[in-house]
């Protein structure tokens, strides 16, 4: 009996455990994401953060959080992507809409608009990349593990910030 | 006696589960919370669109800062006869007129901060705390922090985030706390007052790009009304939903064109930039433009005037 109600005890808490630390990035996290050394001549303006919490993938099954955004025509935006240190390096973040859907096609060739690391899977600097917007509307962001990357449950927090009306 | 324990033991238990699952589903907070206060409007609505879909739509284009962040790029001076005055906080006495006040300050603090007039954001982060405070919101809302960054004109980026966060998670918990309707006020003020700084920046001095950018809130607009429908069974509702309907009468003859290219990637400075290449052409005559203004003008004095 006693070892029914350890086994019982020990699974709720197991439970409990698991949901809780199944969570967003810490503020901390999002705070130094979005507020980066900034490039000479450039000063960008924070202007939302996509805080994404991820399991971890089941087989081909991967978890993707996704995000509504509308962007303006004429602004250049800025997308970046920070993760906890155990996680660096293993998640994308995807700029995409339904005419340039989130897939593994290359950008301009069917792909989606924009990721943080090139075809090869590899970041680009500060995982991030610019984003001429020349069609005001609604767009979509995902977040998720890198093919093969996601090992354990994580967190990653993206930012978009406001670069100016771009050359 | 073992038997006994085995029955609490239980209990416990379930217990704990029911909190983990309700905490799954709602991990903003209890919307039954005796603290959460009493909405002045009617939240008994039919609601015809999912509350997950109102919240990404909502979620989506709530910015208190971006249209400021274009005046400021433009090199449009700031202008402080086009901020809401805040003498008159006190007399948002109802949710309804708090949440909209809570969005168009916002966007106020929001254009304050993008051109550095720290001196003048202490005046808006006291009237939005106590806002927020009445709304329930106020914990997202680090006054203390805002206001010595603020007073000592210290770390601008940090001010700036903290004010923009700030307003994102008071957001974000009223969608959470199944408040969505007043996260829809709060998205309202934002949005037009977004738009009422960009429209008097025009009636003052023509601009092709702040222009173009009017225009092209059409489909914003289009969005706001499809959800304000949706609370409309409360008089308060109905009535702002009647507004942004002239507003949207004002919009008609609007045209947008879109015409699709594809995006091309670059690298510039060690930096990725990718060119969209689509060409989005906005049909604004005058004549919309000084229809929008002035219908633009009248709703947001209105509000500000409840």
């Amino acid at each position: 009996m006693n070892r029914i109600i350890i086994t019982l005890l020990v699974g709720f808490l197991v439970l409990i455990n698991s949901e809780e630390s199944f969570s967003q990035c810490k503020q901390q996290l999002v705070y130094s994401c979005a507020t980066q050394p900034k490039t000479a001549g450039e000063n960008p303006i924070y202007l939302r953060d996509f805080n994404a919490k991820l399991r971890k993938p089941k087989g081909d099954d991967e978890d993707v959080a996704r995000f509504q955004v509308v962007l303006n025509k004429g602004t250049r935006y800025r997308f970046n992507l920070c993760n906890p240190e155990e996680s660096e390096g293993k998640t994308v973040l995807t700029l995409f809409d339904a005419t340039r859907p989130d897939n593994e096609k290359p950008i301009g060739k069917g792909g989606p608009y924009g990721r943080t690391c090139g075809d090869d899977g590899k970041d680009y600097p500060n995982a991030s990349f610019d984003f001429q917007c020349e069609r005001s509307g609604v767009y979509y962001v995902s977040i998720k593990f890198k093919k093969g990357q996601g090992d354990k449950k994580s967190c990653a927090v993206g930012i978009l910030s406001f670069i100016g009306k771009g050359k | 006696m073992m038997k006994r324990f085995f029955y609490v033991l239980f209990l416990c238990g379930m217990s704990l589960l029911s909190v983990t699952l309700s905490t799954c589903g709602n991990s903003g907070g209890n919307p039954e919370d005796p603290d959460t206060p009493k909405d002045d409007v009617d939240t008994n609505t039919n609601v015809v669109i999912s509350e997950g879909a109102i919240n990404d739509i909502i979620g989506s284009f709530s910015n208190p800062v971006e249209m400021a962040a274009l005046i400021n790029d433009l090199g449009v001076p700031f202008s402080k006869k086009f901020l809401t005055p805040t003498d008159n906080a006190d007399e948002y006495d109802t949710n309804f007129k708090k949440s909209i006040a809570l969005g168009i300050l916002s966007a106020d603090l929001g254009y304050l901060n993008v051109y550095n007039k720290t001196s003048s954001v202490v005046n808006y982060i006291t009237v939005i705390k106590r806002i927020a405070d009445d709304l329930k919101v106020g914990q997202f809302f680090d006054f203390q922090t805002l206001k010595r960054l603020a007073t000592n004109n210290e770390n601008l980026d940090s001010l700036m985030f903290l004010s923009v966060s700030s307003f994102h998670q008071m957001d974000q918990h009223l969608r959470e706390t199944k408040r969505s309707n007043l996260s829809v006020l709060v998205v309202t003020g934002v949005w037009l007052e977004g738009l009422y700084l960009a429209t008097q920046v025009v009636k003052e001095k023509p601009n092709d790009k702040i222009s173009e950018r009017i225009g092209e809130q059409k489909n914003i607009l289009s969005s706001l009304t499809g959800i304000l429908k949706v609370f409309s069974k409360d008089k308060n509702f109905a009535d702002l939903l009647k507004d942004l309907q002239e507003l949207q009468t004002a919009y008609e003859g609007v045209k947008i064109t879109i015409v699709q290219g594809t995006p091309e990637t670059k690298i510039e400075n060690g930096k990725v930039v990718v060119y969209q290449k689509d060409v989005s052409i906005v049909d604004i005559s005058q004549e919309q433009l000084i229809n929008i203004i002035n219908t633009t003008e009248k709703i947001r004095n209105k509000l500000i005037a409840l």
